[in-house]
């Protein structure tokens, strides 16, 4: 049986996703943003990583609830395709990261708001009785604003 | 995000704005003139007032440090850069405008995901301990028109005009 390695992120307010155990790179302190005026409100701060300033995603805010006030930041890699560059973003969190073995029998089906994900879940999994989405990390950061 | 497009070198205008940080070219900042120069008497829509430069008088906005248009002026916008629009300016309020000669800094791509269809910020850059978001004449002033332009259609519709 297939099994793969994963952080499951806590984004507040009852959100929660998973993504790869090599997507997360670094955990930073939520005090070194800086806010970027004209951008949305769940994606509207940068912080300073490795000479870069990455887009720092609340995804509470993103998939339709509250603002929220964070204590982490997640900073997450991803490839755009195989082979090339690896770009990076940050993730508001409000614990920090959990890492769980998952293997194929716990896949399961989006959890009852499924449409708040509307295309940003790549599967979905079975974590002690919980529906937890994989995060399409590569989409949320390579998709234009959802709105101001 | 996304590398960071090589080290660029020039002259800038840094407009403070109530913490933001706002790099225009310095060339397209003809003139610095103090706030108290400010015609509050009939003001074009969504403008703060005018102000006479070369013979004329141009109208002047005022910005919040999320680029939102602000009615009422607050009392730290000491100054007014005015800048070149077409043959003739604008003027933007702010707080204090610094130049920076020769002004070095490494540009940051605006991130995908932060980058909204009228947003004038072309590209971000390290500041002294924060950022600052690079803009220009051409795109403030359509970014300012595109602000007025939404508040004369939402004036329209709450006044059930066409």
């Amino acid at each position: 049986m297939a099994e793969s390695n994963a952080w499951i992120l806590d984004f507040g307010q009852h959100f929660t996703a998973a993504v790869g155990a090599r997507e997360v790179l670094h955990l930073l302190d939520v005090h070194s943003t800086f806010l970027v005026p004209c951008t949305p409100k769940y994606c509207n701060s940068v912080v300073a990583w490795r000479d870069r300033l990455l887009p720092v995603m609340d995804m509470a805010s993103r998939l339709g609830g509250m603002t929220q006030q964070a204590k982490f930041i997640a900073v997450v890699g991803y490839q755009q395709r195989r082979g090339e560059y690896p770009q990076f973003g940050a993730l508001l969190l409000s614990s920090p990261p959990l890492q769980a073995t998952v293997n194929d029998e716990q896949a399961c089906k989006l959890p009852e708001n499924a449409q708040v994900w509307n295309g940003l879940a790549m599967a979905c999994f079975d974590f002690h009785g919980e529906a937890v989405p994989v995060l399409d990390i590569n989409r949320l950061f390579n998709t234009a604003p959802i709105s101001a | 995000m996304q590398l960071s497009r090589p080290v660029s070198s020039s002259t800038a205008a840094l407009l403070k704005i109530n913490g933001l940080n706002l790099l225009l070219p310095q060339g397209e900042i003809r003139t610095l003139e103090s706030a108290t120069e400010l015609n509050t008497i009939a003001p074009a829509l969504c403008s703060a007032g005018w102000i006479a430069y070369h013979q004329k008088s141009w109208p002047v906005y005022c910005l919040s440090e999320d680029l939102s248009l602000l009615q009422a002026v607050p009392p730290e916008r000491r100054a007014c850069a005015m800048m070149t629009m077409g043959a003739g300016f604008i003027g933007i309020l702010c707080d204090d405008m610094i130049i920076l000669k020769d002004f070095i800094a490494q540009r940051h791509q605006l991130p995908q995901a932060m980058k909204l269809p009228a947003t004038p910020i072309l590209h971000l850059v390290n500041y002294e301990q924060g950022i600052a978001c690079v803009s220009n004449a051409k795109q403030m002033t359509a970014y300012i028109e595109h602000l007025v332009l939404n508040t004369e259609e939402q004036g329209k519709v709450r006044d059930g005009g066409e």
